[in-house]
C-alpha cells in the first residue's frame, strides 16, 4: 500500500482515543443555587426521576441535546454543602463521582453567595475527573451590583468558569460548548491544601494511594487527613497505612483551611459596592414581620387558610354559610361554579370542569356499549376500568393547585422561616418543626405530603411524620364525614353536624400529636438533630421556575398514583361483583333519586320517543320532573315508559361475593364500635347484612377514600325498606344515587338496617347509633389510607419501617374507634383513660431517663 | 459569651464550637468555623438567624448555645 492510500484511509476513519461513548456529566452544586431550573433548562420534557438504588434520595437523569453543540446525558444529583459521609445524599453523590466516573462535573455555584459554595468546589477540584464552574444566577448578580471576574477566578481554581442565568437561559450554549470541550480533556485532582502548611502530609498520603492504584488519589489522601469515617469503610488498608505515615496527631482543621484559601484567593475576583454589613437587608426587614414572635404564627395559619380555602372549599370564605346568596345558594349553569351552596373554590371550579368532561365519557361509552354489549363487559370497562383512571384524572386539578401554591411559598423563600418558627415552638416537645409542613399538606392530600418528608433530616422522623400524616384527614375523607353527620342531623334529627365535622378534625390531630410524642419516645426515639437551616433571600417566584416544579411534582404524584388505583379499582371491581363459585353478581338497575319533598323518583335518560301529551300529562298530574328527568316509577311503567329508565349496574346480593363474604368475616372484629355482631342496639346485622355495610364501604374506601360513599349507594339499594317504598316487581333492581345528596339518603338507608329504630322511623338508642357512626368515621379516617398514599409511604420508607407503619395504622385506627365508642356511650370513661395515658408517658420518661443513665456509666 | 447571648447587629467572630463531631461538620460545610465573621440579624430567645458570608443561616437555641463568640 503507498503512502497515499495509507493516508487517505487514515483520513477517512480517524481513530479516536476512546470509544464512542454516552458522555456523562454530574450536576452538582449548594441547595438553592438554581441547579434544578439549570438542570431543566438543559434537559427540558425528557428527564426521568427515580431514587438512587436502597435510599429515598432522588435520581434525576436526563439527555442534552443540540445539533450544533453535541449531545450528553446529565445527571442531577442532589444539592449538597459539601462531599461529607454524614447524610445518605451526600454518600450518594460522592459515590456517583468516585465509582461510575463521569465524563465531567458541572459545579453550579450561586453567585451572590459565591464564598459558601467555593467550599465544595474545593473538595470537587480533588478529583481526578474534569470539570467546570458555572456561576449562576448572573442576573440577580447584576441586579445588586455585583460583578464576578471570571478569568481570574478560574486561573485561581484552575478549571474554566462560566456565568449563567439558567432562569433567563443566558450564556447557555456556551456553557454546553465548553463543557464538551473540557470533557474531552483529562485532568489531575489538585487541592488548595497543597499551597498551605499540610502540603508534605498531602504530598505522603497522596503517593500512598497512587502506590495502589486507586484513581483520585488526591481526594482520597485528604479524606483520610480528615479522618473521614466512609473513607475508612471504603479502603480500610490504605487508609491505616496512609495514617501511619503521619507525624503530627493534631493540625490546623482542614476545612479552616479551606476558608482561608477562600477568603485569600477567591474574594477578590468579587467586584461590589460597598455595602454596610451591620444593617438589615430587605429579606431581612421581611423577616422581622414574618418570624415575629407574636404574629409569624398566626400570619402563617392565615397564608394556609388562603391556599386551603381557594383549593379546597365548596364554599369559599364560607360567604354562603353567612347568608350572602340567600336560601337558593350560587348557582351556575353545570353546577360547576356553584351548586346550591357558597361559590367553588378555584380548586373545585377546575375540578368540576374536569369531572363533566369525565362523566360525559362515561356515560356515552356505557349507553353504546350497553346497546352492544353485555352487562358485564360494559360494567367492567366503565366502573372497572375507566373509574379508575378518571378517579385519578379528576383530584389532578386541586393536587396540582395545593402544589403550585405550596411551591409559590417554597420558591419565594418564605418556607424556610416557616420551618424555623415552628421549630422554635416545637422545640421544647422535642419535635422538630420541620415535621409539620408534610402533616399540614395531608390535609390537602396525603400523596404529596408523603412526598415532601424528604426534606426531614432524619429516617425517625420521616417515619413519625409518615405515620400521622393521615390522620390529617385528607380532602377525600371529608365526604364521609359530611354525608355521616348529614344523615344524622336531616334523618334522625341529632343536631350539630358542625361539630361532628371539628370534633372529628380536632380529635384526629390530637391522636396524632400523642402518637407522635409517644413514637418519639419509644420506637423512634433519637437525639433531637439539630436545626440549621439557611433562609435564602426573599424573591419573586418566576413563573417558569414555578411551572417546572410543579411539573415535576405532578409528574411524581400521577406516577405513585395512576398504576396503584387503576389496579386496585379493578380489583375492588372485580370482588365486589364474583361470587367463590364465580357467578356474576352484578345486575341491570333503574336510577333513582330523592327529590327534596323526600319522595323517591325514577330517572329518566332523556325523553326522547316520549309523545309531547303523555309528558305534559304526567308533569300536570306532578308524576314528572321534565328539568330533572325523574319521574313517578308507576306512572311510568304505567304510561309505557320503561325504556327510557336511567339504568346503573347494582350488586343486590354483595353479601354473596368475595368483598361481601371478606366483609362479613371481619364484621364481628367491629363490635367493640357498637356495629359488629348483633346485639340489642343492632338487631338486623345477620338478617340484612347491615352492619357489614359499613366494613365493605371501609374496605372499599381503601382503594380511594371516596368510594365510601358510592359503595353505600351500591348497599343502601338492596335493603327491603327502600324497595318497599317504590314497590318493585320481582327482578327489577334498584340504584341509589348516592351522590346526589352526598351520600345522605344512602347512610340513611343503612342506619335503619342497622342499628334499631322505633316505629316512628326515629332513632331507639340515639346515643349508641351516634357513638357507633362517630366510631366508624373515626375508624375511616384515621386507618390505612387510599392505596395510593400506602405507595407513597412504601416508596419513602425502608421495607422494615412500612410493615410497622401498616400495622401502626391498623392497631391505632382499631383502638381509636373503639375508644370513640366507648367514649361517646359512658362519658366518664374519658378520665380513666386520660390518667392511663398520662402514666404510658411517665412510665416511658422513666424507663428512658434510666437508660440513659445506663448508657452514660458504660460509656465512662 | 455564647451565640445566643449576643446582641443583634454587631460585628462578632466565631471562637469555637463545641458539641458532637457531626453537628461541628455540618456547621462547617455551612461556613460556620473558627475565625469566621458573622453578624447575628435575630435572636429568639436563643434560637438565631445569622449571616455569615453572604448566607443567611437559622439555628435552634441548642445549636447556638454550642458556638461562642468574640465581639471584633
Amino acid at each position: 500500500m503507498s503512502e497515499n492510500e495509507l493516508h487517505q484511509i487514515q483520513q477517512e476513519n480517524p481513530v479516536k482515543d476512546h470509544t464512542k461513548k454516552e458522555l456523562v456529566f454530574a450536576l452538582l452544586g449548594n441547595p438553592n443555587c438554581g441547579k434544578t431550573t439549570l438542570y431543566n433548562s438543559l434537559t427540558g420534557a425528557n428527564a426521568y426521576v427515580g431514587n438512587w438504588p436502597g435510599v429515598t434520595v432522588e435520581k434525576r437523569s436526563g439527555v442534552y441535546q443540540n445539533e450544533k453543540i453535541g449531545k450528553a446525558t446529565i445527571i442531577d444529583l442532589p444539592g449538597i454543602y459539601s462531599l461529607s459521609p454524614y447524610s445518605p445524599e451526600e454518600v450518594v453523590s460522592r459515590n456517583f463521582l468516585l465509582q461510575e466516573n463521569p465524563d465531567l462535573i458541572i459545579n453550579v455555584v450561586d453567585g451572590t453567595n459565591l464564598e459558601r459554595n467555593l467550599y465544595m468546589t474545593t473538595q470537587l477540584l480533588e478529583l481526578d475527573i474534569p470539570m467546570i464552574v458555572v456561576i449562576n444566577m448572573m442576573d440577580m448578580l447584576k441586579k445588586e451590583g455585583k460583578e464576578i471576574d471570571c478569568d481570574s477566578l478560574s486561573k485561581k481554581l484552575g478549571v474554566p468558569v462560566i456565568e449563567v442565568s439558567a432562569l433567563k437561559r443566558e450564556n447557555l450554549d456556551e456553557m454546553m460548548r465548553v463543557a464538551l470541550d473540557i470533557s474531552q480533556k483529562k485532568r489531575k485532582g489538585v487541592s488548595v491544601l497543597s499551597s498551605s502548611e499540610l502540603s508534605s502530609e498531602v504530598d505522603k498520603l497522596a503517593s500512598c494511594y497512587q502506590e495502589e492504584e486507586i484513581s483520585s488519589p488526591l481526594f482520597h489522601a485528604v479524606k483520610a487527613l480528615e479522618r473521614d469515617t466512609l473513607e475508612k469503610e471504603s479502603n480500610p488498608k490504605v487508609y491505616q497505612r496512609a495514617l501511619s505515615l503521619l507525624e503530627k496527631k493534631e493540625g490546623p482543621l482542614i476545612c479552616d483551611l479551606r476558608y482561608h484559601f477562600i477568603t485569600k484567593e477567591c474574594s477578590s475576583c468579587v467586584i461590589t459596592e460597598e455595602k454596610d454589613r451591620f444593617s438589615l437587608s430587605s429579606s431581612d426587614k421581611i423577616d422581622k414581620v414574618l418570624t415575629h414572635r407574636f404574629f409569624g404564627l398566626p400570619i402563617f395559619l392565615l397564608i394556609l387558610f388562603f391556599v386551603f380555602e381557594l383549593t379546597f372549599s365548596e364554599d369559599l370564605f364560607f360567604l354562603n354559610a353567612f347568608g350572602v346568596f340567600g336560601e337558593e345558594g350560587f348557582n351556575s349553569p353545570l353546577g360547576i361554579i356553584g351548586a346550591g351552596n357558597g361559590i367553588e373554590s378555584p380548586g373545585f371550579i377546575l375540578a368540576n370542569l374536569v369531572t363533566w368532561i369525565t362523566d360525559s365519557i362515561s356515560a356515552f361509552v356505557g349507553d353504546v356499549l350497553l346497546q352492544n354489549a353485555s352487562l358485564w363487559v360494559t360494567s367492567m370497562i366503565v366502573d372497572g376500568l375507566l373509574a379508575g383512571v378518571f378517579a385519578v384524572i379528576g383530584f389532578l386539578p386541586q393536587v396540582l393547585l395545593l402544589f403550585f401554591f405550596f411551591s409559590i411559598l417554597e420558591d419565594s423563600g418564605y418556607m424556610a422561616r416557616v420551618s424555623y418558627l415552628l421549630d422554635r415552638i416545637f422545640h421544647r416537645f422535642g419535635l422538630s418543626g420541620k415535621m409539620f409542613l408534610p402533616m399540614i399538606m395531608g390535609f390537602g392530600c396525603s400523596v404529596p405530603a408523603m412526598m415532601n418528608t424528604r426534606t426531614l433530616s432524619s429516617e425517625k422522623e420521616r417515619t413519625s411524620t409518615i405515620r400521622v400524616i393521615p390522620f390529617f384527614s385528607c380532602s377525600a375523607k371529608l365526604p364521609i364525614i359530611i354525608a355521616v353527620a348529614g344523615a344524622l342531623m336531616t334523618s334522625f334529627h341529632i343536631p350539630g353536624s358542625n361539630f361532628i365535622l371539628y370534633g372529628v378534625y380536632l380529635t384526629s390531630m390530637i391522636f396524632a400529636v400523642v402518637s407522635i410524642l409517644l413514637m418519639h419516645g419509644t420506637t423512634q426515639r433519637e437525639k433531637l438533630p439539630p436545626f440549621i437551616m439557611e433562609l435564602p433571600s426573599y424573591h419573586l417566584p418566576q413563573f417558569r421556575a414555578l411551572m417546572i416544579h410543579v411539573y415535576d411534582k405532578a409528574k411524581h404524584f400521577f406516577k405513585r398514583t395512576f398504576f396503584i388505583i387503576l389496579i386496585s379499582t379493578f380489583c375492588v371491581w372485580l370482588f365486589s361483583r364474583i361470587s367463590f363459585s364465580w357467578e356474576y353478581l352484578g345486575r341491570e338497575g333503574i336510577i333513582f333519586a330523592y327529590t327534596e319533598d323526600g319522595l323517591l323518583y325514577a330517572s329518566l335518560s332523556s325523553l326522547d320517543g316520549i309523545s309531547e301529551s303523555v309528558i305534559e300529562e304526567l308533569i300536570s298530574l306532578g308524576k314528572l320532573d321534565a328539568d330533572r328527568l325523574l319521574v313517578d316509577y308507576h306512572a311510568a311503567v304505567e304510561y309505557g315508559l320503561s325504556e327510557n329508565f336511567a339504568t346503573q349496574e347494582v350488586i343486590p346480593e354483595i353479601s354473596r361475593s368475595i368483598l361481601g363474604s371478606l366483609g362479613s368475616f371481619i364484621t364481628p372484629l367491629f363490635t367493640p364500635m357498637g356495629f359488629g355482631l348483633s346485639s340489642l342496639y343492632t338487631p338486623h346485622v345477620i338478617e340484612n347484612g347491615g352492619s357489614f355495610s359499613f366494613v365493605i364501604a371501609s374496605l372499599t374506601g381503601l382503594v380511594a377514600k371516596e368510594n365510601a360513599i358510592s359503595t353505600f349507594g351500591t348497599l343502601a339499594s338492596s335493603f327491603h325498606s327502600i324497595i318497599q317504598e317504590v314497590n318493585l316487581p320481582e327482578g327489577v333492581y334498584m340504584v341509589i344515587d348516592a351522590n346526589a345528596d352526598e351520600g345522605v339518603k344512602a347512610i340513611s338507608a343503612i342506619i335503619q338496617n342497622t342499628f334499631m329504630i322505633n316505629a316512628d322511623g326515629s332513632l331507639a338508642y340515639p346515643l349508641e347509633t351516634t357513638a357507633s357512626l362517630l366510631a366508624f368515621v373515626m375508624f375511616n379516617v384515621t386507618t390505612i389510607p387510599c392505596f395510593a398514599a400506602v405507595g407513597s409511604s412504601r416508596s419513602e420508607l425502608s421495607q422494615k419501617s412500612f410493615r410497622g407503619t401498616i400495622v401502626f395504622w391498623l392497631f391505632a385506627s382499631y383502638l381509636i374507634g373503639c375508644v370513640t365508642y366507648l367514649v361517646i356511650t359512658n362519658w366518664w370513661t374519658i378520665f380513666p383513660l386520660l390518667a392511663l395515658l398520662v402514666l404510658t408517658f411517665v412510665i416511658i420518661r422513666i424507663y428512658n431517663h434510666r437508660k440513659d443513665q445506663k448508657a452514660c456509666s458504660t460509656r465512662s | 459569651m455564647i451565640l445566643s447571648e449576643a446582641n443583634v447587629l454587631t460585628p462578632l467572630f466565631i471562637d469555637k464550637i463545641q458539641g458532637d463531631e457531626k453537628m461541628i461538620r455540618h456547621l462547617q460545610t455551612m461556613g460556620l468555623t473558627s475565625g469566621m465573621e458573622i453578624v447575628l440579624l435575630r435572636n429568639d430567645n436563643g434560637a438565631v438567624v445569622l449571616r455569615v458570608c453572604d448566607s443567611r443561616i437559622a439555628l435552634d437555641k441548642k445549636t447556638a448555645m454550642s458556638i461562642e463568640v468574640l465581639v471584633k
